[in-house]
């Protein structure tokens, strides 16, 4: 029965503008499958300080625009996370890993990639983290996260990658 | 807490904008204060920070198994079940716990992220505006816009499709089908997703089966 809450409430809505969660309560979907959902790691009890908490909470990738290496406020705001937990954690390397993708051949994207991974090392430093924890690679446009022709691929491809070593 | 709920709600712009609040969003519950944890700062905005203790685990940030068929890096959201998923290599996904609106089970398919706002102003539709006339016309983004901190507008074919992914400030409304909206996250997880989220992101929004029906 509580599976036609929803529409239930999407028609009682345009009537009485009513909240659905007032009378029912949040709708729990319970464990939905052993393959998809079971957790990885451990869950929402991540160790402070190891990798998947930099995955989960900090994250490793930054954006850049077509043919950019400059550095805008959300890539800025990411490595402001990545810098304090960096600066926190003192036991890891890292290695910053550009990626590029059109226009251009491979050479043009293995520069522009190695310049996005310099700009990307040299904010971290600016946050205090010492440059020596720090190497950058470039991949280019050798190894797209997606591939083909749009920007839905190639804006994922415009990144910089931040990796735990 | 130096801020009231009520005080909260009213925000700037006065009692009409109260009971268009109520109209846009879940009922609060009496022991709301508990969701909250004093404030945080983003930019210019002062917000109260969720208490993310008070959420049902299943809908705190984690990393999950997620068999998917989808390229690294896109959105899928799950309105069935109230999940949001990035998903990364091999069948494994950063998922967040959501909220699903009435507009939210009106769509689903293919999009992409067209767009991308910060504290984004709220104008609500004109078949809302219908219903109720004393709303405003435009809510200006900020701690007490029902839109939250991001919201991420998702397009096809360069058009606005009206569906949205945007932060709340009512974390009880997680995890739940609201009268309203669309895809809301808790503030804290739509600032992190749109971190991780270039415009451009490939979106699969599932379609939206009944819940009484086996997974």
């Amino acid at each position: 029965m509580s599976g036609f809450i929803p529409r239930v409430c999407a028609v009682a809505m345009v009537v009485a503008l009513g909240g659905c969660l007032g009378t029912d309560g949040p709708l729990s979907s319970g464990p939905v499958g052993d393959v998809t959902n079971a957790p990885v790691g451990a869950g929402i009890n991540v160790t402070a300080g190891s990798k998947e908490d930099f995955i989960v909470n900090v994250g490793r990738r930054i954006f850049f625009a077509k043919d950019e290496a400059t550095l805008d406020d959300t890539a800025r705001e990411t490595l402001n996370n990545q810098a304090a937990w960096l600066n926190q954690y003192t036991r890891y390397r890292v290695k910053v890993q550009g990626y590029a993708d059109e226009p251009g051949g491979p050479a043009a994207n293995k520069a522009l990639g190695l310049k996005r991974a310099e700009a990307t090392k040299a904010y971290l430093m600016e946050r205090g983290v010492d440059g020596g924890r720090i190497r950058t690679t470039s991949r280019g446009n050798s190894e797209p996260t997606m591939r083909c022709a749009d920007v839905s691929c190639w804006a994922q491809n415009r990144h910089v990658r931040t990796v735990l070593e | 807490m130096a801020l009231g709920r009520r005080e909260l709600l009213l925000g700037m712009a006065g009692a009409a904008l109260f009971s268009g609040r109520a109209a846009a969003q879940a009922e609060a519950p009496a022991n709301w204060e508990r969701y909250y944890d004093g404030y945080a700062q983003d930019g210019t905005v002062t917000f109260p920070r969720t208490r993310l203790s008070t959420l049902d685990p299943q809908w705190r940030r984690q990393l999950v198994k997620y068999k998917h068929k989808e390229p690294p890096g896109s959105i899928v959201v799950d309105t069935r079940n109230n999940f949001l998923y990035v998903t990364f290599e091999n069948n494994t996904a950063l998922r967040y716990g959501v909220g699903v609106g009435r507009e939210g089970f009106q769509w689903s398919g293919r999009a992409q992220v067209g767009r991308k706002a910060r504290w984004p102003d709220w104008v609500p539709p004109p078949e809302m505006l219908q219903r109720r006339p004393d709303l405003p016309r435009h809510m200006e983004g900020g701690a007490d816009n029902p839109l939250g901190a991001r919201a991420l507008y998702l397009y096809r074919d360069g058009r606005d499709l009206l569906y949205r992914i945007h932060g709340t400030n009512e974390p009880w409304s997680i995890g739940g089908d609201n009268s309203s909206g669309c895809i809301r996250m808790v503030n804290e997880d739509v600032i992190d997703l749109y971190r991780r989220i270039p415009v451009g992101t490939r979106v699969l929004v599932l379609e939206h089966l009944d819940k009484s029906l086996p997974s």
